[in-house]
């Protein structure tokens, strides 16, 4: 085999896997401390990109895209938490599934009336354009940049879980909301940054992409399912069983995508092994997650307190 | 001759132990009471007897048969059932519904698809009957939240009968209700006596010495007592640890 | 439980007429294009009624619905397809019994397997894996090259329903590419899946099912294990909505994995919830609502969906019921 390919792949793979957490993180945060279910999460990445690609062509500088981003993004989260998300909380998770796909398809729908049906496309600083080589492996600086990134923010989030006070409360809020209450905790306050801390990660998850992507009308559709996968398999609630299983699933996806023909071809033969390579490569990460449901039904780090 | 029996049976959460390597047994067509305070582990030995929760360690035994390792509606089937000390009925039943369905439980599996089963007169008939029994005749078409927290005691305790239990466990069920109805409950059970085996867990300590022929006193999830209930009863230990305090 | 639904009926007829005569009505006015909007309306109560026996009926919040109609409906696809342009002689065929039957079988062995696994969970964990399934679906057909990948699939012909002797006897063959034959027999299926959804619904089946619903614990406690009973709802609700999804790839002419987006699995939610959860008629209003609406808004504007996201929100966060749970509601007294 060559390994430069497959050290290729094994970049590719870890980017996709940083991607997926950045968009899980948030996910499985919302849901282990308000049992919250946000489809509209697939919004906010979308959002961060676009408000990203507008604000670098705007102002000419992707440091204030991002800046703006940011901004931008947390404040639309303040006010969808406050207008439909804190009504919420105490519905059922249909009742917030239902609702949050409401969200998307206005979200979709105001993007597409503010900046048309067409994507956006996010220039890179030429300093970011370039590549960088390792012996025979070249990687793209902005790949390297996606990734040092990502690693950084999980970083910052198991320091800001594990080893603060907003992280004990954000804990202690996953297990006891009463108890937070009679501490004397705003819980609403907690909420409301919970919920804005979850929609940056997601909107920085879309920013990051979308100079490879570009940004594009529900191009956080799709992948908020496959982010589902990740919190599945991971333990819903527990932000170590996405990073985890958010890196399984970039690896082996990219990897399926990369290699599984070539190992078909070794035992059965090169035609059908093209055939069939795609469609299971497709469903790979899919057939992970039900071999993980029979074993552990709850996941693979069920948080222990629910 | 002993029907349910229980051999060091253990159960912890976290820090507490909730079942303290319990032996229990319980004999024949006899009512067998369960007491001890708030917290003391009664309703969760309840919940391990009857395959809700499953103990760390420890044998369940029916009838000679080690059930420790069968599931919850199986060992119903088997003719070991259980009431709740929070009443759980279907709320959106009528109460002759909830009556009717438990009774449909007890007759076998339900993949039928076409006849109404609204309308199955045996299951009606039957249900009528346990409701005539517990003195809930004249609500049968009334929604079962709309009874007041007494009826829904005693419908907990119809549906339970209506799946014809050899053993069945009755987890505080005079709790909330009046004092007739206690009464009532109280006399329809010493005619139970005659063909099922009772485990009753009851703070109305009234009600426990009218019917308990044995008596158990479970204490921080251990048995600190257990025998026929006019000896423990005088038993130092439980008057010390339980009883001196409210009799 | 008993008294209620008499009224319910009536207006559930009444729906059901006023759905069959509408498009012949508009027929007669010269307006033909209601007939194509009424044969959509109609599949899609199909689905939305199927969906009903799962979450009004079992409590099962299933987001991955959309997965069986694109089954159903590539099981109309594939064969005409090989029959048209040759290959697989195994799988071609105009066959209509053959694209039920291949179908009906792909829909419940998918609905068993997966059902087995998700219904070990509860739900968030459920909602988001039957949604995760059914997204496994749309990659899969994505990445079928042989069936146009992304870009779905022509359905030359209609499937043909020969009865084996009919023309003998002089019983004309069912033309399904005549429009209102073909919307008669979408709505003769529409009667069906009701009939059979509310058979279910009063059967001892139906009744552990809902018993389970309101208390799962108490159900085994008297000695039900809800699970094979759910499984098998799983099984007939994925069959039934396969069963549209042929009637779909027959009524567009076209099969593609945009079929399966999660997104179309929301909308059928949304239907069910629209029309109210708790009555057998909801999901077939839910759904009229849905498509006459969504007629009517995409001619004024390309932005439709803004107003729909907006009715979904005030739907879900005040109109507990739906529009049959308003109706239905009484006054407090
Ligand atoms: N699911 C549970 N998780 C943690 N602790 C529990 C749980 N159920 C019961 N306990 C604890 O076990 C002990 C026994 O409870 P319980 O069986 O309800 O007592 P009783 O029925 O005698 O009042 C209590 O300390 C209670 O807090
Ligand atoms: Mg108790």
């Amino acid at each position: 085999m060559d390994w430069t390919l497959v050290l290729t792949q094994a970049i590719n793979g870890l980017q996709l896997g940083i991607l997926l957490f950045l968009l899980s993180a948030g996910l499985t945060l919302t849901f282990g401390i308000m049992d919250l279910i946000n489809l509209a999460h697939a919004s906010f990445f979308m959002l961060g990109a676009f408000i990203c690609a507008w604000a670098t062509l705007y102002f000419d500088s992707f440091v204030v895209g991002i800046v703006c981003a940011i901004l931008g993004t947390a404040l639309l989260a303040l006010i969808v938490e406050k207008t439909v998300i804190s009504h919420l909380y105490v519905r059922d998770h249909l009742d917030q599934l239902l609702a949050t796909f409401g969200l998307i398809l206005i979200a979709d729908t105001a993007v597409h009336l503010i900046w048309g049906p067409a994507g956006l496309a996010i220039p890179l600083p030429s300093q970011l354009q370039g590549q960088v080589r390792f012996g025979e492996l070249v990687v793209p600086t902005y790949r390297l940049v996606i990734i040092g990134v990502g690693l950084l923010i999980a970083a910052t989030l198991y320091w800001l879980v594990n080893k603060t006070r907003a992280g004990m409360l954000i804990r202690a809020g996953a297990s006891n909301r009463q108890m937070l209450s009679t501490l004397g905790i705003n819980v609403k306050l907690l909420f409301t940054s919970v919920f804005i801390l979850g929609a940056v990660l997601a909107g920085l998850g879309g920013l990051l992409i979308a100079p490879i992507t570009e940004a594009s009308i529900g191009m956080g559709n799709d992948i908020i399912i496959t982010a589902f996968v990740v919190i599945i398999i991971g333990g819903i609630g527990s932000i170590k069983g996405a990073f985890v299983a958010a890196l399984l699933i970039g690896f082996i996806d990219t990897f399926g995508r990369a290699f599984l023909d070539t190992i078909f071809a070794l035992f059965m033969s090169v035609d059908s092994a093209e055939t069939a390579a795609p469609a299971v490569s497709a469903i790979l990460v899919y057939l992970l997650m039900a071999l993980i449901l029979v074993w552990r039904p709850q996941g693979l780090f069920p948080p222990k307190l629910r | 001759m002993s029907v349910l029996e229980t051999n060091n049976l253990s159960k912890r959460f976290g820090g507490v132990v909730a079942t303290d390597a319990v032996n229990l047994s319980l004999q024949k067509n006899r009512v067998h009471g369960l007491i001890g305070p708030n917290g003391a582990g009664k309703t969760t030995l309840i919940a391990q007897l009857a395959g809700q929760l499953v103990p760390d360690a420890g044998r369940v035994i029916l009838n000679s048969r080690d059930i420790t390792r069968l599931g919850e509606p199986a060992r119903v089937r088997a003719g070991l059932t259980r009431t709740f000390q929070i009443s759980a009925l279907f709320n959106d039943f009528s109460v002759l519904e909830n009556v009717a369905f438990a009774v449909q439980a007890k007759a076998g599996h339900s993949f039928r698809f076409w006849s109404n089963v609204g309308q199955n007169k045996k299951f009606n008939d039957r249900a009528h009957e346990l409701l005539e029994l517990l003195g809930l005749s004249n609500q049968a078409h009334a929604n079962a939240s709309a009874l007041s927290h007494g009826e829904q005691r005693q419908l907990e305790i119809a549906m339970a009968l209506a799946t014809k239990p050899l053993v069945l466990m009755l987890d505080e069920p005079m709790a909330g209700m009046g004092a007739e109805e206690s009464m009532r409950l109280i006399q329809l059970l010493q005619e139970l006596k005659h063909d099922t085996t009772l485990l009753l867990v009851e703070h109305d300590m009234d009600a426990v010495f009218a019917l308990a022929d044995d008596l158990s006193v479970l204490v921080n999830g251990a048995l600190i007592a257990t025998g026929l209930a006019a000896d423990v009863r005088q038993n130092p230990d439980v008057i010390a640890a339980y009883l001196g305090t409210s009799t | 439980m008993n008294g209620v639904p008499t009224l319910h009926r009536i207006g559930g007829g009444l729906v059901l007429l006023l759905i069959l005569f509408t498009p012949f009505v508009m027929l007669w006015l010269g307006k033909p294009f209601w007939l194509d909007i009424f044969t959509r309306l109609v599949i899609l109560a199909i689905a939305a009624s199927s969906l009903s026996l799962l979450l009004s009926v079992a409590g099962l919040a299933s987001f991955g619905h959309a997965a069986y109609i694109g089954l159903g409906a590539y099981a109309v696809g594939i064969p005409v397809y090989y029959e048209t342009y040759g290959g697989a002689d195994w799988l071609a065929s105009y066959s209509g019994w053959w694209h039920v039957l291949l179908g009906v079988t792909v829909c419940a062995l998918f609905a068993l397997v997966t059902g087995a696994i998700s219904l070990r969970t509860k739900g968030v964990h459920f909602i988001m894996i039957t949604m995760a399934f059914s997204q496994m679906i749309l990659y899969l057909l994505v990445a079928l090259e042989e069936f146009g990948g992304d870009d779905g699939l022509s359905v030359d012909l209609r499937s043909e329903f020969v009865v084996p002797g009919a023309q003998v006897l002089g019983i004309p063959a069912l033309n399904m590419e005549e429009p209102w034959v073909f919307y008669l027999v979408c709505f003769a299926m529409l009667l069906l899946v009701l009939f059979i959804v509310a058979k279910l619904r009063h059967s001892h089946f139906g009744r552990v099912l809902q018993a389970a619903k309101q208390n799962e614990l108490r159900v085994k406690a008297l000695g039900i294990n809800p699970y094979r009973y759910r499984l098998l709802a799983f099984v007939v609700a994925g069959i039934f909505a396969g069963l549209s999804g042929i009637l779909f790839a027959n009524y567009a002419y076209f099969v593609s994995p945009s079929m399966v987006e999660w997104t179309r699995s929301g909308e059928l939610m949304f239907m069910v919830i629209l029309g109210g959860v708790s009555t057998l008629f909801g999901p077939v209003v839910g759904a009229s609502v849905f498509v006459l609406l969504e007629h009517f808004l995409s001619r004024f504007t390309v932005f439709w969906h803004l107003p729909f996201g907006i009715l979904l929100l005030v739907v879900v966060l005040f109109g507990r019921g739906g529009i049959i749970g308003m109706l239905k509601r009484e006054p407090k007294t």
